[in-house]
């Protein structure tokens, strides 16, 4: 699904933010990308979702290498990655319904199937309320539900999600992670960057640690995570 | 624009973008005008060049020895103006040919003689008025040859050279028009231009987050060049309405004043498809300099 060997990378002239980053993360993988503020967890996912391109190293993902990719040919992968960004990055001038549709009409989506996927999966994660709603009238928790429902609506082989809990408390935290390993176990790969150590002890995923913008070993899962108590997110299956 | 109304760049919510019809509908109303003014300058030169192709003018100076018997020399320029009129008439292509009354003569002199200066004193030569019927059957050589047997230096003008210079003229008139239509229309995708790279600048954010997504850079330029080619049309519409309107209302204020106009005074019906491919032509440009524009920032994105 995705290699790096050796990855560097840095901001225009700006020292490196990574160094020498390598690892391997098969398909149907859960991963929690660890470290603290400024390690360069933010950095790793920015590579991995075709933000930047490395200043060093080889990139593969889905088995294309990223350093004989055109810029032309980076759409059709980016439509294959689904991201959960730290602030949400919903656009506040769309409803949720809007919001939720859009990685669909840019893919050229029909109406049809647009209406049925977006208002499916708007209901699958509480929302079938506000389909309307505009951000700004949603609280944080809804808000991050939106911005999952647009990372997960085209069904991305890859999901990154960038400090998802930290705009949140505790308890929607769990809620969230919980959705997350829902859509795991429907197949989809997925990466969570945290801080959130708690959090992460609650669950056995492996880890991809950063410090100072180098990877360390892959530690081991440690304690075995609690049963998820219902959050009201309905994490049935939705297909 | 979605499904429910709303673009996915919130142009509305951005003044260059808000602001783009008002200044190319002002712009588009100049050109129409400037447009209107080279198409009419066009029926001008048409119309003169038709009215001066159709006539010639004789003209028979007085004898050389009018001053020694001038009833005599009157008599011999009466017989020569006779003559020279019965040439013409029987010359192919002619329609007719008429003396001007001397009356005529005194009048088209009297901006230069003024009115206390008796023209009648003077040693006038007669003019004759030529109608052609078909210039191409004119053989205006054999004519000049005929007339200075019976009226000694007897001058024909077929207007070629007037006509040549008028015609030069209006049609220099004719391209600073275009010009003006040319530059201003340069100003319009200009506009765009500056317009499209704020909104770029102003939707930054939404822009990437629709690379990140999965948009290509067609895709987002195309947001754009609807949003260009809505605005162009929005403006140039109304821009060249009033621009029409405006040149029919001045068309109908000159003919209200009754003078008597070298030319037509509104635009002819054929005219008209031009002053109405302004906003569409406007409108097209638009939507290229915005796309052009969009594509040629967003490959210096990641």
């Amino acid at each position: 699904m995705i290699r790096f060997e050796n990855v560097g990378m840095r901001y225009g002239a700006g020292p490196e933010v990574l160094h020498d980053v390598s690892f391997d993360l098969p398909p149907g993988a859960f991963r929690f990308l660890t470290g603290a503020s400024g390690a360069g967890k933010s950095s790793l996912l920015k590579l991995m979702y075709l933000f930047h391109r490395p200043s060093r190293g080889l990139i593969n993902i889905f088995d294309r290498d990223l350093s004989t990719l055109s810029r032309d040919e980076l759409p059709e992968l980016r439509q294959r990655i689904g991201v959960v960004f730290q602030e949400f990055r919903l656009l506040d001038h769309l409803s949720a319904f809007e919001n939720v549709a859009l990685p669909l009409r840019v893919a050229g989506r029909s109406e049809g199937q647009i209406r049925k996927h977006v208002g499916e999966l708007l209901e699958w994660v509480g929302l079938k309320d506000h389909l309307n709603a505009r951000p700004a009238t949603l609280s944080g928790g809804q808000k991050q539900r939106v911005a999952i429902a647009r990372a997960v609506i085209s069904r991305p082989a890859l999901l990154l999600a960038d400090e998802p809990t930290g705009n949140v408390d505790d308890r929607i935290a769990m809620r969230l992670l919980y959705l997350l390993e829902a859509l795991n176990k429907q197949g989809a790969t997925v990466v969570v960057a945290t801080h959130n150590q708690a959090l992460i002890d609650r669950f056995d995923y492996q880890r991809l640690h950063l410090e100072d913008g180098v990877l360390h070993a892959q530690t081991p899962p440690r304690a075995p995570r609690p049963e998820p108590r219902g959050g009201g997110l309905g994490l049935g299956s939705r297909r | 624009m979605s499904a429910r109304g709303r673009a996915i760049i919130p142009f509305a919510q951005d003044p260059a973008g808000r602001l783009m019809p008002w200044l190319i509908g002002f712009m588009t109303f100049v050109a129409g005008l400037a447009l209107a003014g080279a198409l009419l300058l066009h029926d001008f030169a048409e119309s003169w060049s038709q009215g001066l192709a159709d006539s010639m003018t004789v003209q028979i100076p007085p004898p050389a020895d009018e001053m020694g018997d001038a009833v005599a020399a009157e008599a011999r320029l009466d017989r020569a103006v006779e003559d020279a009129v019965r040439i013409l008439a029987d010359a192919p292509g002619i329609a007719a040919a008429e003396p001007l009354p001397g009356s005529r003569i005194q009048a088209l002199l009297e901006p230069w003689l003024g009115e206390t200066l008796d023209p009648a004193s003077l040693p006038l030569p007669r003019l004759i008025a030529v109608e052609v019927a078909d210039m191409q059957e004119v053989d205006l050589a054999v004519l000049r040859q005929q007339l200075q047997t019976v009226a000694p230096g007897a001058a024909l003008d077929d207007h070629g050279l007037w006509r040549a210079r008028l015609v030069a003229f209006l049609q220099s008139l004719q391209l600073v028009g275009l010009a003006v239509v040319a530059v201003v229309i340069l100003a319009a995708a200009t506009v765009v231009l500056f317009a499209t790279r704020g909104g770029l600048l102003a939707h930054h954010e939404t822009i990437e987050l629709l690379h990140l997504i999965g948009a290509s850079d067609n895709f987002i330029a195309r947001q754009f060049q609807r949003q260009a080619l809505r605005a162009s049309l929005k403006g140039g519409l109304g821009g060249a309405l009033i621009a029409g309107l405006t040149v029919i209302g001045l068309g109908y204020a000159a003919a209200a004043t009754g003078a008597e106009l070298p030319g037509p005074a509104v635009l002819d019906w054929p005219d008209w498809p031009y002053l109405a491919l302004l906003p569409l032509a406007t409108a097209l440009l638009s939507h290229l300099a915005a796309r052009r524009t969009v594509l040629r920032s967003l490959r210096r994105m990641p």
